[in-house]
């Protein structure tokens, strides 16, 4: 029995997982070493988000609230710097802040890497932005949805403070921001439950408009309050980041992801149908 | 992008720890445990630092030191209460801030969760059959809308029927029950598919760190074009 040779099923049926392991990194590596990156369909759900951005009046105030750590760092942290980059080209003005202990220090770095963006042309800086004047960053803000209903209530008691210790009372920016509902719009770029805190605590309690954004895991638990319009927008995972890059002409991680996850996804699709066909043919020989 | 040393620096760290991890796709071995060791232990000492500048000082130390606002005493003896369940003698006096902390949580959540999560889901289910406003729709989007705003009715009462235990599941109630488990499978399917999707992106993430993040460290350490 030891000498039987094997066909070819019973190859593929013991197949170490290893090789599917080495497979699915060689479908990742080699589109992301050659940087081929594919146009993506823009969902309604994302263009949403877009479009309530390219309608609002200059110099109007956005809170972006950025939910994550370093865990979903590449799911939403292209998010985040599409969403501020189109901000500061609609000369909007953002308000930023987490809930989440290890999501400070990736909006400082989101803000630095925007500030950072350097014309090719000009070699000059693309977004001449200020801290107080144009943005806010409050860092992590303790409480959890507390904080929610507290800004609803009055922004400034909030947060009294940015994230370096700086007094936010006499920032240019807040100039008649005083509650939730005196901002344009409100997004929540979230890896846990936080959106569903805002909706319940912010939206149906005071009624602003807001979007949001979520790590793929999520996006299904989300799509009945986009349905209902208590949001108005939502961005799942990479898919919904690399929407958005494209939407407002700034191509990053997310976009240049596509192709990779492009090919994993037909990698495992084509798993699942061998893997179907052997268990029926198995079934079938009644072994 | 220019680096500086030190991020170069901390990015060869990052690519190391990250290899150690990916390293257990292998089998599990001495590098995986130092990195997972490793991991634990900083995450421990950095939470601790970002809970004292960012928690204790503004909230607790700065408010009862330097502006003498001695109300914050109140919630500073219910939080040392909570610590009392160390000590078997006196845990007891640990119900006290808990008995708060989840009344006033229950308090705040429960309307407004069922406010947001029910009764609107439940609106919007019930009472939206046909898509009220049709502007700039084709008659065949418009239909499509109806047949979804349709496929979710008949998927929340075949889903309700399939977990209504009460009542035998044979004939009417049986086949709704049925129809009830394709819709679970189907959300079940959706999830599990968005899932993938969400741990090859994190892979995603990684290589790109890899391949693009780590070349760019290199040039700064070793062609010295950073800072």
């Amino acid at each position: 029995m030891m000498n039987e040779k094997k066909n070819w099923m019973d190859v593929a049926q013991q197949l170490d997982r290893r090789w599917i392991f080495i497979l699915v990194a060689l479908s990742v590596i080699i589109p992301v070493a050659i940087g081929v990156s594919l146009p993506v369909d823009t969902s309604p759900a994302v263009k949403s988000i877009y479009d309530t951005i390219e309608g609002l009046p200059e110099g109007s105030v956005v809170m972006i609230v950025c939910d994550y750590d370093p865990a979903s760092e590449a799911e939403l942290y292209p998010m985040t710097l599409a969403l501020y980059r189109h901000c500061f080209d609609r000369k909007l003005k953002i308000l930023s802040w987490t809930m989440w202990p290890n999501g400070a220090a990736l909006i400082g770095r989101a803000f630095d890497d925007v500030e950072a963006d350097i014309d090719p042309e000009t070699n000059l800086p693309i977004y001449d932005i200020e801290s107080g004047v144009d943005y806010i960053n409050y860092g992590y803000k303790v409480g959890g949805a507390y904080n929610i209903i507290q800004a609803g209530i009055n922004l400034q008691n909030t947060f009294p403070s940015d994230f370096r210790g700086n007094s936010t009372n006499n920032m240019p920016i807040m100039e008649g921001i005083d509650t939730l509902t005196d901002l344009a719009y409100v997004i929540d770029l979230a890896a846990g439950s936080t959106i569903d805190w805002w909706v319940a605590y912010g939206v149906q309690r005071y009624h602003f408009l807001m979007g949001a954004g979520c790590t793929a895991v999520s996006a299904t638990q989300y799509y009945p309050f986009l349905n209902t319009g208590q949001i108005n927008g939502l961005m799942g995972g990479l898919k919904g980041a690399a929407e958005y890059e494209q939407l407002s002409g700034h191509p990053g991680k997310a976009l240049a992801g596509m192709t990779a996850q492009s090919s994993v996804h037909v990698l495992i699709i084509f798993f699942v149908v061998i893997s179907n066909i052997l268990f029926f043919i198995t079934k079938k020989r009644g072994r | 992008m220019v680096l500086t040393i030190a991020q170069s620096i901390g990015i060869f760290i990052g690519a190391a720890l990250t290899l150690m991890m990916f390293s257990f796709l292998y089998k599990d071995n001495f590098f995986y445990k130092f990195g997972e060791h490793l991991y634990v232990g900083i995450s421990v000492g950095y939470m601790l630092n970002l809970m004292w500048w960012n928690v204790l000082l503004p909230e607790f130390y700065n408010p009862l030191f330097r502006q003498h606002d001695f109300v914050i005493i109140i919630p500073m003896i219910l939080g040392l209460l909570m610590l009392a369940r160390f000590i078997r003698q006196v845990g007891w006096l640990s119900r006290t801030p808990m008995a708060f902390t989840i009344g006033s949580s229950a308090g705040l959540a429960i309307p407004a969760i069922l406010s947001a999560n029910i009764m609107e889901q439940l609106h919007s289910t019930i009472t939206v059959l046909w898509v009220q406003d049709t502007t700039g729709m084709s008659t065949g989007e418009v239909a499509l809308a109806n047949f979804g705003l349709w496929v979710i009715f008949i998927a929340v009462i075949a889903v309700l029927f399939y977990f209504y235990f009460s009542i035998e599941h044979k004939g009417v109630v049986g086949q709704l029950g049925n129809i009830g488990i394709w819709f679970i499978m189907i959300a079940f399917g959706a999830s599990f598919g968005y899932t993938v999707m969400a741990r090859v992106s994190l892979f995603i993430g990684r290589v790109q760190f890899l391949l693009q993040d780590v070349p760019l460290a290199w040039n700064t350490l070793v062609g010295g074009a950073g800072p």
